[in-house]
């Protein structure tokens, strides 16, 4: 009884196996030369030291050489939510080119310690405006017909401008980054879905003073609109 | 005029030495019908003479090389309209009142503790420079060797700091010290213009520091340094009163550079100007590595009893304007 059973089930999943294969997502409309996709959404961006550096004093010569410190500094930008937008032109069904805008506030904070005279060690914090503009050729794995879940990969540049609390001063860098995630499409059409990506971008300049590329992750969300 | 000015010479120059200007970097000031105008050269060049005058290892045609080196350093300085031009060597001592300025050696072994020293002969109506002395204390050993020489003070940097005061510089508590027998014995300092120089036998207060370019900036600078640079404002206070005579920091992480001030009214009020647009974080210390007159004058009520302290926000420089309401609460020792 029990052996009829199973053959019966896997007689039932063999014969299955054709019908779910013609329930398998087929886009109506794959993206060509041409296709336009806007995604608008949010990330969350890591932060990063920008850099140590003492207060020095010069020592007296007639006692040693080098250098006194009055205290030390640590400088830090802070992780922050960001929008974020982008704009992909399609170049064939599986390469898109996409420029992208990211617009945050992060903490800028400098950790003042080991002060020669005791000064109680102090976190002093002001914020920026971070704008990170960026270009990036896009790889779309299944070029559209891999289903309602469209993994991708990208890398690219960007420009970093930073713009100081209250002082209106600007900061300028770069970064380059690489990026994978998925695009989830709502139907079959491919008009509108969800974007999620993981990022990591290597940004240098702005504020950052050690003169060393900082390896910031990215994680973000975005709704995705092609037409 | 310049009978009345000779006449009333010592003791505009006591008082020139000491008042302080009520702004930005301490700068030499005098008070002229109950305001205090900060002392800088009107003319320029500024015509100077140095005594023919030798002492060992440095005669007088090194010195003069010397005093125009350290004009020329200052001069240097960007952003600063300043010029200096040599007169001649004479036979006048540097602490005759003769409407001249004049550098030279003079021997004063009485003052066992000074090396040399800069004094002003002020118009009393108008504010202005009418000349001003710097005598270097050939009871001393000095060397104009380009290395510097063991035992010997360097000339070079003696003059660089006296002719900062020449400039109308006041002195720089940006160093650290330690009290030993007799005196104090400098650590570590970042100015030229600390009062206390280092050990005979080093030249490294040949380069001018950030705090000295500062300074100089701030009493010489263009109109176009003016609207490139900027400044920080505010108070130090302690259980709600202003901190007098607070010696204050602004450290910008970005360049390294340490400038400093410090609070010249009751109500703890200081500004530090000349400062790179920038990110800075400030301190404040009592004015604890110095004696106290060396800055101020000894009516002036310095409040040496708070700890240092750091302000808790990052202070932006703007360019061409100033960062006020940076209060700063100090708690008492």
């Amino acid at each position: 009884m029990i052996r009829a059973c199973v053959l019966a089930l896997l007689c039932l999943l063999w014969a299955a196996t054709p019908a779910f294969a013609q329930r398998h997502y087929i886009p109506s409309d794959q993206p060509t030369f041409g296709t336009l996709e806007v995604d608008v959404g949010g990330v969350w961006t890591g932060g990063a030291s920008v850099g140590t550096v003492p207060a020095d004093l010069t020592n007296n010569p007639g006692s040693g050489s080098g250098s006194f410190v009055l205290f030390e500094t640590q400088t830090r930008v802070g992780s922050a939510p960001a929008f974020d937008g982008a704009l992909d032109l399609f170049l064939s069904r599986h390469l898109s080119v996409e420029g992208g805008v990211q617009i945050s506030r992060p903490a800028l904070t400098v950790r003042n310690a080991k002060d020669a005279e005791s000064a109680p060690d102090v976190t002093a914090r002001s914020s920026l405006t971070q704008y990170l503009i960026t270009g990036s050729l896009v790889y779309h794995l299944g070029g559209g017909a891999a289903g309602r879940l469209q993994p991708f990969l990208s890398g690219g540049a960007g420009y970093l401008r930073q713009v100081l609390e209250g002082g209106g001063l600007i900061d300028t860098g770069n970064e380059v980054h690489v990026a994978g995630g998925v695009r989830y499409w709502f139907n079959r059409s491919q008009r509108l879905g969800l974007r999620a990506d993981a990022r990591v971008s290597l940004q240098s300049g702005g504020v950052a003073f050690d003169n060393k590329r900082h390896t910031i992750p990215e994680g973000g969300a975005a709704l995705a609109w092609r037409f | 005029m310049r009978r009345g000015v000779a006449a009333a010479l010592a003791a505009i120059a006591a008082c020139v030495m000491f008042a302080p200007a009520l702004d930005a970097y301490l700068k030499l000031g005098t008070t002229i019908n109950g305001r205090v105008l900060s002392l800088h050269w009107t003319q320029l060049p500024i015509r100077y003479f140095v005594t023919d005058r030798s002492v060992a290892e440095v005669t007088s045609q090194q010195l003069q090389q010397t005093i125009a080196t350290a004009f020329s350093t200052w001069a240097a300085v960007p952003g600063v309209s300043l010029s200096s031009q040599f007169a001649g060597f004479t036979q006048v001592g540097p602490l005759d009142n003769n409407n001249l300025t004049v550098l030279g050696f003079e021997n004063r072994p009485q003052l066992d503790r000074v090396l040399g020293s800069t004094s002003f002969t002020v118009d009393v109506i108008t504010g202005d420079i009418v000349e001003s002395d710097i005598f270097f204390n050939s009871a001393f050993a000095w060397s104009a060797a380009a290395g510097g020489e063991t035992g010997r003070f360097d000339i070079g940097s003696i003059a660089l700091h006296e002719i900062g005061h020449l400039h109308g510089m006041g002195h720089s508590a940006l160093g650290e010290t330690q009290l030993i027998a007799g005196g104090r014995r400098v650590i570590a300092k970042e100015a030229v213009m600390f009062p206390i120089a280092f050990a005979a036998g080093t030249v490294a207060d040949r380069t001018l520091r950030a705090d000295d370019i500062a300074g100089i900036e701030d009493i010489y600078g263009t109109s176009a340094f003016r609207q490139s640079s900027g400044s920080i404002g505010g108070h130090v206070t302690k259980n709600g009163s202003g901190v007098q005579g607070a010696h204050v920091i602004a450290f910008n992480p970005k360049t390294g550079k340490l400038v400093a001030g410090f609070t010249l009214s009751a109500d703890g009020a200081f500004t530090i100007a000349a400062l790179d647009p920038g990110f800075y974080v400030v301190r404040v210390e009592p004015l604890d590595d110095a004696d106290v007159t060396s800055f101020f004058p000894g009516s002036f009520n310095v409040d040496l009893s708070f700890q240092p302290a750091f302000y808790d926000k990052v202070v932006v420089v703007p360019r061409g304007g100033t960062a006020s309401g940076v209060e700063l609460k100090v708690v008492p020792k």
